[in-house]
């Protein structure tokens, strides 16, 4: 499959490592160049440095041939603009959003394509599960 | 978990992977036997290209299950790691290759060890003489070439080896990611490096060469090797059609495979854009007129003979490959000089051949206009220095250029340690400078120098060019280094 990743932080880095150890072909766009060191020494997909919330960056990261756009970086709003970018001028056939404040979810209602992820929502029911494990 | 665990579990990894390249070799000494359709009466060589190929296979499988055991799927290779792959498989194939030579040609362990390295190297120099040599060998030579060309670590990786692989990818000096995936990145280079194997062998028979001789030359040609099958090689072919087709082979094995793939995806524009292309085109067109009409027109009469022996000598030398149809001690030193700087400059990254590479010296030439304009812009302007790969512009740093400056240096240090030992042994400065050159760059372009009769130690200096040149030079040091690292602290 081949999968752009937006955002190279900790989570991307380690979600692009990941995916493409296991045979995906991945591109992931960062903003700030020295985060490229974040992946591992085994990923083989292209970086291409630059904003995503420009266009031409995402032509060049081939967004519009993707078949799965991840969108990871750690700011809501441009998670928000890069994903309706991906969703109505790329017409990309699937979206994955991380998603920090869970009382924005709501944004996304109208969006087919776009799968929310919501960091605190697997935070806290992961604490819950831990308790319900303890208890019972 | 202690350190010295963790080096054990990451070698037996390295001594895995190694195993496989070396099963790989098993099975390439199996192909030779394929000869057999165009001369059936060879049989007698069977037998050592057989005993050769179980007893690589005996080598390998051992190192792989011996690697295999213990829990390493895990791990990821780094650069040093892979180079130590690379080293390691480099020298154990070009061992088991050595064997066929050693029994069957009774020949002795340097010149049996050069051939193969200038094989493996796709160099082209030779000391067997190929009129008496059996064809099983010499297409055994042009194997060695094409594989050598592609490299053990890309076919092994474009198929047989699990993922974890960048290091070893970028460690055979492969940089260039045509598809985002390794795997498939490697898989392509192989799809066009085979395509265009098999439309050379088409091309080559369609203008009357015989098929045994096209097989062997389209490799060679392809992979930037030069050996031939006949004792004048190309010069053997009076028509100017094989001439030409071996031209365009050339050329297409000196291009970077990454520019290939832009130019099959009908891109043309992004393909001339490419600096590297550019830079080459610009070499071939304005050095042929140059030694055409200032000094090969005293040896050669016709403008048209002309033409076409200087087109096709800077071609050949230019892209590594080193198929000769004459001989360069009728040159004048100007020509042969140009020749020397061309074997030096070399052809593309990524591809097949050797040499700096076009690439770098493009950059550092790039490099000098740069910083000569710098000095003439206004004083807080911010500029980037880019070129073009494919489609992308590629931001040239001064880290970048610093790497590159190392290299040339590295390359130019080891040529002038090369050419002294030649001149030592009291061969002429011409002669020394142009026989270590075309060594050093992979090129297999000859004055004379090396042939059997020439002393070991000159071969031995020129296997060593060789290998360096196909390797280029650091991630030799990379794996020596981490080696000898490596064993101190095992043994503290």
């Amino acid at each position: 499959m081949f999968i752009v990743i937006i955002g190279n932080g900790r989570a991307g880095s380690m979600l692009a490592g990941e995916l493409s150890r296991s045979g995906h072909e991945v591109v992931v766009v960062e903003k700030v160049a020295e985060n490229f060191k974040r992946l591992p020494v085994d990923f083989s997909g292209f970086q291409v440095e630059g904003d995503a919330l420009e266009q031409d960056i995402l032509k060049n990261a081939r967004v519009d041939q993707a078949d799965t756009v991840i969108v990871i970086t750690g700011n809501d709003k441009v998670n928000y603009m890069v994903a309706k970018l991906a969703e109505h001028v790329f017409k990309v056939p699937k979206i994955i959003v991380r998603l920090t404040d869970h009382k924005k979810l709501h944004i996304y209602n109208d969006s087919k394509q776009i799968e929310v992820v919501s960091q605190y929502d697997l935070l806290v029911k992961g604490m819950l599960d831990s308790i319900g494990r303890i208890e019972g | 978990m202690n350190y010295k665990k963790v080096l054990a579990v990451r070698y037996r990894l390295i001594i895995k992977y190694t195993g496989i390249l070396v099963i790989l070799t098993a099975l390439a000494l199996i192909l030779p036997l394929l000869s057999l359709v165009f001369y059936p009466g060879e049989t007698n060589y069977i037998i050592h290209f057989i005993y050769s190929s179980i007893f690589a296979f005996v080598v390998g499988g051992l190192m792989y299950f011996y690697g295999h055991s213990s829990d390493n799927s895990q791990v990821d290779l780094t650069l040093k790691e892979g180079s130590i792959i690379v080293l390691l498989s480099w020298i154990l194939a070009m061992f088991f290759s050595a064997i066929p030579f050693l029994w069957g040609m009774k020949m002795s362990w340097t010149h049996a060890i050069f051939e193969v390295v200038s094989g493996w190297t796709t160099t082209g120099l030779s000391v067997m003489n190929v009129e008496t040599t059996p064809a099983i060998f010499l297409l055994w030579r042009s194997l060695m070439q094409l594989l050598g060309g592609a490299g053990l670590a890309v076919i092994a990786l474009s198929y047989l080896l699990p993922v974890h692989g960048m290091g070893l990818y970028r460690a055979e000096a492969r940089n260039d990611k045509l598809l985002p995936h390794v795997k498939k990145s490697t898989a392509m280079i192989m799809r066009i490096y085979g395509g265009f194997v098999l439309s050379g062998i088409f091309l080559y028979w369609l203008v009357g060469m015989d098929l045994f001789s096209a097989i062997n030359h389209a490799m060679a040609a392809l992979s930037t090797g030069g050996f031939s099958t006949k004792s004048a090689s190309i010069g053997y072919w009076p028509e100017f059609d094989i001439e030409l087709i071996t031209i365009i082979l050339m050329l297409l094995g000196t291009i970077n495979f990454a520019s290939h793939f832009t130019l099959l995806q009908g891109k043309v524009k992004t393909f001339f854009r490419n600096g590297e292309i550019r830079f080459m085109l610009l070499i071939i067109g304005f050095l042929t007129p140059l030694l055409m009409f200032t000094s090969l027109n005293l040896v050669y009469a016709s403008l048209g003979t002309n033409l076409r022996i200087t087109l096709f000598q800077v071609v050949s030398a230019i892209s590594t490959t080193g198929f000769s149809t004459i001989d360069f001690n009728t040159w004048p030193l100007f020509a042969n000089f140009i020749i020397i700087i061309l074997m030096i400059i070399g052809g593309g990254t990524g591809s097949t051949a050797g040499g700096i590479k076009q690439y770098r010296i493009y950059i550092m030439i790039k490099s000098i206009f740069w910083e000569i304009k710098e000095q003439f812009s206004p004083r807080n302007q911010v500029k980037e220095n880019y070129i073009w790969k494919g489609d992308n512009k590629e931001y040239i740093n001064a880290e970048h250029i610093k790497e590159i400056a190392n290299y040339i240096m590295l390359y130019l240090l080891t040529f002038a340690v090369g050419v002294a030992i030649f001149l030592l042994s009291g061969y002429g400065l011409q002669e020394s400078l142009f026989e270590f050159g075309s060594a050093l760059g992979t090129v297999g372009l000859s004055i004379g120098i090396t042939s059997a009769s020439a002393p070991n130690h000159i071969l031995i200096t020129e296997i060593a060019g060789m290998f360096l040149g196909r390797l280029e030079f650091l991630i030799i040091f990379f794996a020596a280094i981490k080696i000898i690292k490596d064993l101190k602290y095992i043994s503290k």
